[in-house]
Parts: C-alpha cells; sequence; structure tokens
C-alpha cells in the first residue's frame, strides 16, 4: 500500500512529493488535469503557441525549495529577466525598473528626481524588513495551545533576524505591517506611477484596495520571497509548467508515481481518519496519510464527508475569506505589440508591462469589486513572455499574458466583457494590439474555481491579510503541524502557512512537518 | 515675577483636566492654560443660540473610566449621567430596526428582520463583553516599548500573549479577527441582516478615515461594549446639562483639590534649556514657570508649533510629521421647534430618546466612505443623531429641541472634481443642506422645524477646539497608531524627548473618546519621574 497520496499535482504538491521521496516514503500524487502544474502550467493553444495559462512567473522560487530539491544542479534553465517592469502614465510618461538600483532611479529621476533618490534606500530599507519575514515563512507556525520548545526555538530565530534590525528599523515594521501599503507608499514617493506599480504588488490576487489597511503587510510578504519591491518575474524557458513538468520528472525518477486525469471526489476516512481517496471514476486507493496539496475549502467542504469534521471547524472553513479578483487573459498576436511611448526600444518588453497609473486608480478598480461589479479600467499587469522566450511562437509571433484586477467571482460577469474592457485599457498604450490578436483566452475567477478549484476563484488560496497568515493559515490552532481534525489527513497547499505566490515553500514546510509525524506514527 | 508651579497642564480638555486633578490631589501645584474662554475642549455645552445649550462637539458619554468617576467623586462635583437607551435606525423601504436595552423589545424588532440574527444578537453580546473583559485591563495600562527589545518591556507584552493564550478557543478566534479584520466581515460571520449589520458597523468608523469594508475597523465595534462591563452606568449616556458638564464636574474636582485653571491663556511655546522643560510663554508674553509640563494639545501643535524641531531628535521630527489625523467627521447642531417625525416609525416615542441612526444599509455607508477617499463630503452621509432635549429639558426652552447630528464622511482635505484642493468655508453650508436632505429622506417635517442651524465642519472643528485636521480622536485610531506606537514609537509611555514634558491627550494609549484614561495615565507617570 502507498504511504502517502497527493491530492493535487501543483507546484507545492510536487515539491511535497520529491520532498516525501527523498525520505523514503511511497507517494502518488494525484493531478485532476491531463498535466501537472496547477497553476504553473504552459499549454499549447490550438495554433501552437505555448502560453503560461495562468501564472506568466514564477514567486520565484524559494532559496529553502532550490537548495532541498538541488533544482540548481537540476538542469533548470530560469529565466530572471531584466528590466523587470514598466509602468506606463497617462500623459506618454513611462517608468521602467530594472534589477539595477541606479538604472532604476535614472528612469524614475523622468518623473521626479526625488523618488529617484529615494529609491535605493527604500528597496534596501523593505529588503531589510522583509528579512524578517523571510525567517517566518521559512519555519512551520508556532503552536497556538502548547507552543513546544522547539517553537521557541524557532522564534528566537526570528527574534534575532529582528534584532539585528535595531529597534529604529524594527518600530518601523511595527508600523508597516497593520498599515495601508498606500500610507507606506506615500512616506517614500510623491509620483503616482512608481506609488502605484509598489502598492499594485501589495494587492496583487486580492480583495483589497490599496487603502485598505493591513496591506502593507501583503507587500511585505511578496519581498520575502522576491527582493523586487515590484517583483521581478522570473520564470523558466518554456514557461512556468516547463519548472513543474521538471519537478515531475524529478519526482518521477525518485520512485513518485504521478497520475494525470485523476480527480479525487472523496477522502476515505475510518474511526477519525483518512485511509485513502475515492476519484471520481469510483477506484478506491488506500494509503497510509492523505496530504492535500489543493486549497483548503475547496478539501474540507467538497473532498471530506461533513460528519467527519466537529461543526465548529467546518464553519471555520466556510469563513476562510477567499474573494477572488484576478482575470486572467492570453492572447496570440500575429506580431511583437507596439507601445508608441517606448520609441520602439524593444527593451522594456522583455520585462513585464503595467497599466497602474495611480493608487486612486488602484483603488477605484477595488471600489467597483466591492458592489459585485467589475471596474470600467482594471489595472493589468502584462507579460509578453516569448520576448525572452522566443520558442514559445512561432517566428514573428508573439504571446501575450494579462493579469487584470478586480474582477469578482460572478458567473454574471461575461469573457467578453472582461477582455473589451481590458482592450479598451490597453487602446490608448498600444493601438494596434486588438488587430493583432490571432487567439485568445479569458479566464475569469469562476474559470478558476470550477476548472482549478481554487475557492472564490482566488489564486492564493484565500486572503493573506494578517488574519488569515502565518498562526492563522488556514485557521488559528492547525497551522503548526500541517494537520487537519482528521488523522492521516495533512495541508501543504498554499492555503497553508507561508500561503501562496508560486514559492513552493508551504509545500517544502508541510513535507517537512509531516514526514516527521509519519516517521512517529510508523514508530507507534 | 512670574509664577513657579509644580506642574504646568497645557489645555483644559476633559484629558487635561483629569491629569490637574490627579495632580493637585497628589499635592502639587498645578496650573491649567486654556486658550478658549471656557474649559472643556471638545466636551463643551454652549449656548450658540439664546435659550439652546448644544453639546457643540463631542455629545455621548460612553467610555468615561469608572475609576476616575469614582476617585475624582465626578458625581458630587456634579456630574449626572442620563442613559440615553437604544439605536432607531429607519429604512428607505418605509421599514425601521430599533435596538434598546430592553432585551425583549430588541430580540422582537430584530426577530422580525431575521429569527435567526434575534438569537445571534445574544450569543453577539456576550462574546464582545468576553473580549471587552481581555482588552480592558489593556486601556489601564502604560504602553511598554517592545522595540527596545528589553525583557523588562516585553514582559507586558508576553503576559497579554498568555491571556490571549488563555482565553477559550472561539474567544481567541474573536480577538484575533477584531484586530485585524473589517467591520462588516466580522459582523457577517454573526448576522444575515443588511440593514442590522450596517447600523452596527457604524460604531466601527466614527472618527476614522476607514470605512465599514476596512479591515481594522472591527475592533473598534469592542469600544461599545466595554461601558456595559463596568456596569457603572449603560454604554451609551449623555451629561444633564450638556457634555460641557462633564469637563465641568472634573474642573470643579481639580479646583477643589487647589489646582488654579485659567482661561483665554493661549499658550505660544513650550520653553525648553538643555533638552528639559522649564515652562511655558503665553500669547501675551508672560512666563509661566515649572519643571513639569503636560500637554493635553495633539502632538502637531505640541512639537512643530509650541516646542519646535529645532529641540527634538530628527527621528521623532520625523515621526510626528507621519503622524496621521486625516479629520474625516463634521458635526450640525440644530435648534427645533418641534421634533423630526420618521415616515418609518411615525409620530413622537421613545424611539427619539436613544440614537438615530442613518446607516440603512452596508452599501450606503461603504460608498459614503467611497466619496471622502477622493476628496468629497458625502453625497449621502452617515449621520448620527441625539435628541438630548428628550432626555435632558434642561438644555432647551420649554417645548423646543436640540438636535446633535454627527456625520461622516466630511475629509479635511475637501477637493473639487479635478483634484484641485478646495476650501471648506465655501462648501459649509452645502454640507449643511447634504445633512439636512439626508435627514429629510426619513424625516420630511424637519426642514419646517428648523430655528437655527450650526455646521462644524474638520476645518471649523481644527479652529474652534485646536484639534488637528478636525481629527476627533486628536489622531487615526489605526493599529499603526495605537498602543505602543502612539503618538510615536518608543514615546508611548506619555514622556517625549523633552525632560519633564509629557503628552497626556487622546493622542496618547488609550486614544480618544471621552474616557480620560490618557490624562490619568499621563499624571502617574509624571508624578513616577
Amino acid at each position: 500500500m502507498t504511504d502517502v497520496i497527493i491530492i493535487g499535482g501543483g507546484l507545492n504538491g510536487l515539491v511535497a512529493a520529491n520532498v516525501l521521496a527523498k525520505k523514503k516514503f511511497s507517494v502518488l500524487v494525484l493531478e485532476r488535469h491531463d498535466q501537472v502544474g496547477g497553476a504553473a502550467v504552459t499549454q499549447t493553444t490550438a495554433g501552437g503557441l505555448k502560453s503560461p495559462t495562468l501564472s506568466h512567473a514564477l514567486g520565484p522560487i524559494s532559496a529553502d525549495v532550490m537548495r532541498a530539491l538541488r533544482l540548481d544542479r537540476a538542469g533548470i534553465e530560469f529565466i530572471t529577466p531584466d528590466p523587470v517592469l514598466t509602468t506606463f502614465g497617462t500623459s506618454g510618461e513611462a517608468v521602467t525598473f530594472h534589477r539595477d538600483h541606479v538604472l532604476t532611479a535614472a528612469s524614475i529621476g523622468r518623473v521626479s528626481s526625488a523618488d529617484a533618490a529615494a529609491w535605493q534606500s527604500f528597496v534596501h530599507t523593505m529588503q531589510r524588513l522583509a528579512l524578517v519575514i523571510t525567517e517566518l515563512n521559512r519555519h512551520q507556525a508556532p503552536s497556538v495551545d502548547t507552543p513546544a520548545s522547539a517553537d521557541l526555538w524557532r522564534l528566537l530565530k526570528v527574534g534575532r533576524r529582528a534584532r539585528a534590525l535595531g529597534s529604529r528599523e524594527l518600530a518601523r515594521l511595527g508600523r508597516y505591517v497593520p498599515m495601508a501599503v498606500a500610507d507606506l507608499v506615500a512616506e517614500w514617493f510623491q509620483s503616482d506611477l512608481v506609488q502605484a506599480a509598489v502598492a499594485s504588488r501589495a494587492v496583487f490576487g486580492h480583495h483589497l484596495g490599496p487603502w485598505s489597511a493591513g496591506s502593507g503587510a501583503l507587500l511585505l510578504q511578496r519581498m520575502a520571497e522576491d527582493p523586487m519591491p515590484v517583483g521581478g518575474g522570473v520564470t523558466t524557458r518554456g514557461g512556468p509548467g516547463a519548472f513543474t513538468a521538471a519537478l515531475a520528472g524529478m519526482a518521477t525518477a525518485a520512485g513518485v508515481t504521478i497520475r494525470t486525469d485523476a480527480r479525487v471526489a472523496q477522502v476515505l476516512t475510518r474511526g477519525q481518519s483518512a485511509v485513502g481517496v475515492a476519484l471520481e471514476s469510483g477506484e478506491e486507493i488506500s494509503a497510509h496519510a492523505v496530504i492535500s496539496a489543493i486549497d483548503p475549502k475547496q478539501l474540507f467542504l467538497s473532498l471530506v464527508d461533513p460528519g467527519e469534521l466537529p461543526p465548529t471547524f467546518r464553519q471555520r472553513v466556510q469563513q476562510i475569506r477567499a474573494r477572488g479578483v484576478t482575470a486572467k487573459i492570453n492572447l496570440s498576436l500575429s506580431g511583437e505589440p507596439v507601445f508608441p511611448v517606448l520609441l520602439g526600444d524593444a527593451v522594456p518588453l522583455r520585462g513585464r508591462l503595467l497599466i497602474a497609473p495611480s493608487v486612486d486608480y488602484l483603488e477605484r478598480a477595488h471600489d467597483a469589486a466591492k458592489y459585485g461589479g467589475m471596474s470600467e479600467s482594471p489595472w493589468l499587469e502584462l507579460s509578453l513572455p516569448s520576448a525572452n522566450d522566443p520558442d514559445l511562437a512561432h517566428a514573428g509571433q508573439h504571446v501575450l499574458s494579462i493579469y487584470a484586477h478586480h474582477v469578482p467571482c460572478d458567473p454574471a460577469i461575461g469573457r467578453d466583457d472582461v477582455l473589451a474592457r481590458v482592450l479598451r485599457v490597453l487602446a490608448p498604450h498600444a493601438p494596434t494590439l486588438e488587430s493583432q490578436i490571432v487567439e485568445q483566452e479569458v479566464l475569469t475567477p469562476v474559470d478558476l474555481e470550477e476548472r482549478w478549484g481554487y475557492s472564490g476563484g482566488h489564486i492564493f488560496h484565500g486572503e493573506q491579510t494578517l488574519d488569515q497568515w502565518w498562526a492563522s493559515r488556514p485557521l488559528l490552532g492547525w497551522a503548526d503541524r500541517y494537520a487537519s481534525p482528521i488523522a492521516g489527513l495533512f495541508l501543504a497547499s498554499a492555503g497553508s502557512h507561508p500561503g501562496g505566490g508560486l514559492t513552493g515553500q508551504a509545500g517544502l514546510n508541510a513535507a517537512r512537518v509531516i514526514s516527521a509525524a509519519l516517521h512517529r506514527r510508523r514508530r507507534s | 515675577m512670574p509664577q513657579q508651579y509644580d506642574a504646568i497642564v497645557i489645555g483644559a480638555g476633559h484629558n487635561g483636566l483629569t491629569a490637574a486633578a490627579y495632580l493637585a490631589r497628589a499635592g502639587r501645584k498645578v496650573v491649567v492654560l486654556e486658550r478658549r474662554h471656557l474649559v472643556g475642549g471638545a466636551a463643551v455645552t454652549e449656548e450658540v443660540y439664546p435659550g439652546f445649550k448644544y453639546s457643540v462637539c463631542s455629545y455621548v458619554v460612553s467610555l468615561l473610566r469608572p475609576e476616575i468617576i469614582r476617585e475624582l467623586e465626578l458625581a458630587k462635583h456634579g456630574l449626572e449621567i442620563l442613559p440615553l437607551d437604544g439605536t432607531f435606525t429607519p429604512m428607505p423601504s418605509g421599514d425601521y430596526l430599533w435596538r434598546t436595552n430592553d432585551h425583549a423589545q430588541t430580540f422582537r424588532d430584530i426577530a422580525r428582520h431575521s429569527r435567526v440574527d434575534a438569537e445571534a444578537y445574544d450569543e453577539y453580546g456576550r462574546a464582545m463583553v468576553e473580549m471587552g473583559r481581555f482588552a480592558k485591563p489593556i486601556l489601564g495600562m502604560t504602553p511598554p516599548d517592545p522595540f527596545s527589545l528589553k525583557l523588562r518591556e516585553l514582559k507586558p507584552l508576553l503576559d497579554i500573549l498568555n491571556r490571549f493564550r488563555a482565553l477559550p478557543d472561539a474567544d481567541r478566534y474573536n480577538q484575533l479577527q477584531l484586530l485585524t479584520m473589517s467591520a462588516t466581515d466580522f459582523l457577517d460571520q454573526w448576522f444575515e441582516t443588511d440593514v442590522l449589520k450596517a447600523t452596527m458597523a457604524a460604531s466601527g468608523i466614527i472618527g476614522t478615515f476607514l470605512g465599514v469594508q476596512s479591515p481594522g475597523t472591527a475592533y473598534v465595534l469592542l469600544h461599545h461594549y466595554m461601558g456595559e462591563i463596568d456596569g457603572a452606568f449603560r454604554s451609551w449616556g449623555i451629561a444633564r446639562g450638556g457634555t460641557g458638564m462633564v469637563s465641568e464636574s472634573i474642573a470643579s474636582a481639580a479646583r477643589a483639590a487647589g489646582a488654579e485653571i485659567r482661561t483665554e491663556s493661549p499658550v505660544s511655546k513650550i520653553m525648553v534649556a538643555n533638552g528639559r522643560t522649564t515652562g511655558v510663554v503665553l500669547e501675551n508674553g508672560d512666563y509661566v514657570l515649572a519643571n513639569t509640563v503636560l500637554s493635553s494639545v495633539d502632538p502637531r501643535l505640541t512639537f512643530q508649533k509650541m516646542v519646535g524641531d529645532e529641540h527634538l531628535p530628527t527621528e521623532f521630527v520625523e515621526d510626528i510629521r507621519r503622524y496621521k489625523f486625516r479629520g474625516s467627521s463634521g458635526k450640525v447642531n440644530i435648534a427645533l421647534d418641534g421634533l423630526p417625525d420618521f415616515t418609518a416609525k411615525p409620530g413622537v416615542g421613545p424611539h427619539l430618546r436613544g440614537a438615530v441612526s442613518i446607516s440603512p444599509s452596508v452599501e450606503y455607508m461603504e460608498r459614503a466612505y467611497d466619496d471622502a477617499k477622493y476628496g468629497k463630503y458625502s453625497k449621502n452621509p452617515y449621520i448620527d443623531i441625539v435628541i438630548p432635549s428628550l432626555t435632558d429639558p434642561s438644555v432647551a426652552p420649554a417645548g423646543k429641541h436640540v438636535m446633535s447630528c454627527f456625520v461622516q464622511y466630511a475629509p479635511y482635505d475637501l477637493r473639487n472634481d479635478d483634484g484641485t484642493p478646495a476650501n471648506w468655508d465655501d462648501h459649509r453650508e452645502a454640507f449643511g443642506d447634504a445633512v439636512i436632505n439626508a435627514i429629510a429622506e426619513h424625516a420630511p417635517n424637519i426642514r419646517e422645524h428648523i430655528l437655527h442651524r450650526q455646521v462644524l465642519t474638520p476645518l471649523d472643528i481644527e479652529r474652534t477646539f485646536g484639534l488637528s485636521e478636525g481629527n476627533i480622536f486628536q489622531g487615526e485610531l489605526t493599529l499603526e497608531q495605537l498602543f505602543f506606537l502612539r503618538p510615536a514609537p518608543g514615546w508611548a509611555d506619555y514622556r517625549t524627548p523633552i525632560k519633564g514634558l509629557f503628552m497626556c491627550g487622546s493622542a496618547t494609549h488609550p486614544g480618544g473618546g471621552i474616557m480620560s484614561a490618557p490624562g490619568r495615565n499621563a499624571a502617574f507617570r509624571a508624578m513616577k519621574s
């Protein structure tokens, strides 16, 4: 009998599979789709172009995961775009963010010399603060009820990081975490463009506006894994799917069995403990333990018999806030998109492009979603993967990947409508774009929920706001052991600490904790 | 020859007076210096219109610490709190929601909207009282400075953490959510009736520049239940003779203990000699000397105007400059020759004796906030109406009434449609009209009964009461400006970088509202040094 069944062949599921295989467990991964990868997939369009169906970038993969799985030696070719991002203003101005702070400052200087001067120290300050979060992310959250000495030891490590900041910077961290990111960026920058470019990173994927308190913490969370305040957009040659495919290859080589088109219908339990799963096909597979690498809400509300869960637990799961707001659009273009503002300079196209001219613009996009509608002018992040990776498209052609915010999870919001609004927003910046479209694919939060199983279409498996973070992810009291009220049923998805963003850290943390737990169970 | 005192208190608001009273009772020679012609600060009663006594700014009492009422014997000094029973929320549909302290009545009325909610309401009340018990001791404590990383400073926080861990599971969830969630998200977990959630959430946004859906608004809901725990009086009340009587009674207690109170004595400078204060200079040039000065005015006035950046560490100067005020509320005080007649519940009845809350739906509340975010006052504002003359006839001539309307949102930084700054002086009356219109939506007869109308914009509140940017709490009550972060990290224990100078106003822990806790805490801290 298999030791462990992992539900879901997404990034975290595959990371967990590899870790457990290294620890000599027999592992079976069950993926509902015809290919593994979850949010990190590359699919071939009818026209033969390879496009990043959901995410067009990786977290990047956390340093811990790289080390634990020796990914530096796995022959995976990462693409690290530079410049990383160009943001367009409303009156023909643009700012380009490079990996080099001096180059970035030079570009910012065109809109604000004060902001140019502030950039480098902003980046360094935020990176130092984020290190404390990184340290938190690297370890399982502490137990609230019965903190073990190990918990205290881990907290001590974090404490050391914190002390290294010194009182002044620590106080800053204390202020920034509960703050609205709009206030945070305003402390550093005057220019709308620069403020919004940084703030957009914080509200990305969340039912929040930059004026929502606590969005400061989200910026720090993102920077804990990606030192670039506006995001680095790291990916792999062949798209994000090539990376998860490589992980799958490594897992198989290590003895893991991976079954695609194998959708789990139910977690089988006997006497309060998990004994296996039943597939939609009716097939039943038994195992010593089941690890869920899917959205915890989906798991507990659809795959587990309600009778098996304490009522209050189930109720709390229902209350996990997951209001997806991200729509994804993939376009095949007959040629390279033209942004007149760039005056023919193709270099910025290697990085992502941003349409979010001001903090108010971001906030208004959120306002619409508050009342269940989609903003007339959504804020957009674009990526042209084929600019760095020509093999994705036929010569001359391109794939354009677009995230649109804020689009609520509501069947009444039509795909055509979403596309139309997005193109309307893009028209002033890329007048010829619409005429270049050969193929199009629009995914709304409804699709993310139905096809990928993200509750509410939330790409992070639930808001990562302070009340659903760290020791309360997925629920207060259930964060530390990646466990559930059902013995032998474990959690290893973005819905667990430290959350989503395609870093693989949740899968790694969980696998480590779980393998220890499984060893204990074996012995007893 | 300038007089020498043991301590000077700047500002005769309720906190300043409280501090003075405690100092005087400890035998210190104290003088309180007030800019205006009367004491009370934002807690004043003024006869703005002949025969009508307005509680001009602050209009209800809910959080005044019972130990202060006891220790200062405020009842003996003329304080009488009259219960303000109930909240009546008219709805455009012609229906209404009416909650009072009469349990059966409230249950029946909520049940009209939702049986489930009626039952959940009790449960909710009990849970909140528990939460309040947990939070209450924190109000009375001097915030530690965790950022110093000294164990002595971390200890109090560990104690709080341990008390948190000792809480029952359910309470823990609530406590955590209260800290971080939005009022509506939190209430969604308990109730289904929109109007109930809207009108309850309203208490989460009072005085803040946040909407009912903004994270961080949930924990303010708690304040409503704090009063109840004390049992000293109901959670909401008004002072007989108007809110000014709260200040008057504290002033009287202070005088009785030997404190001297000087009105029309505006302070222009706080004197600093090699890092410590030696007293203050009045605007008329007089000197008043003391080695201890407690400022009950806000940090911007205290440090930028009275001390001067040159005497302060740069980092502290930055912190004070960053400290957010962002006034978001206005006040409309009305003299009436008749009572408003609400379409939803016609006639004069007990429903007018409590608060009347114009908060018909969550969306109404949130849209009111959206206007403010972009520099507009709310087209359809949230209004908290109280008619004190129904409970305390002494504040209006026979048969006539005063009506106090607290209004949100009215952003201090008013903007024109093109985003350019607008001047409140040009929009005061239009704002007043918007408020009357919003009330008339539910009580059309209101217009005929208006004898006189006093409109206070955030700008007026700043000018009249010396509250920067018109923030009624002397600074936003957002998480990053609370507890050990209020008013600035490292300086939450009422001390300041100037030796002998202390802060004792609402800009210090535990913040605004007629609580007087800052004044009391600060007085003890000052006497410790």
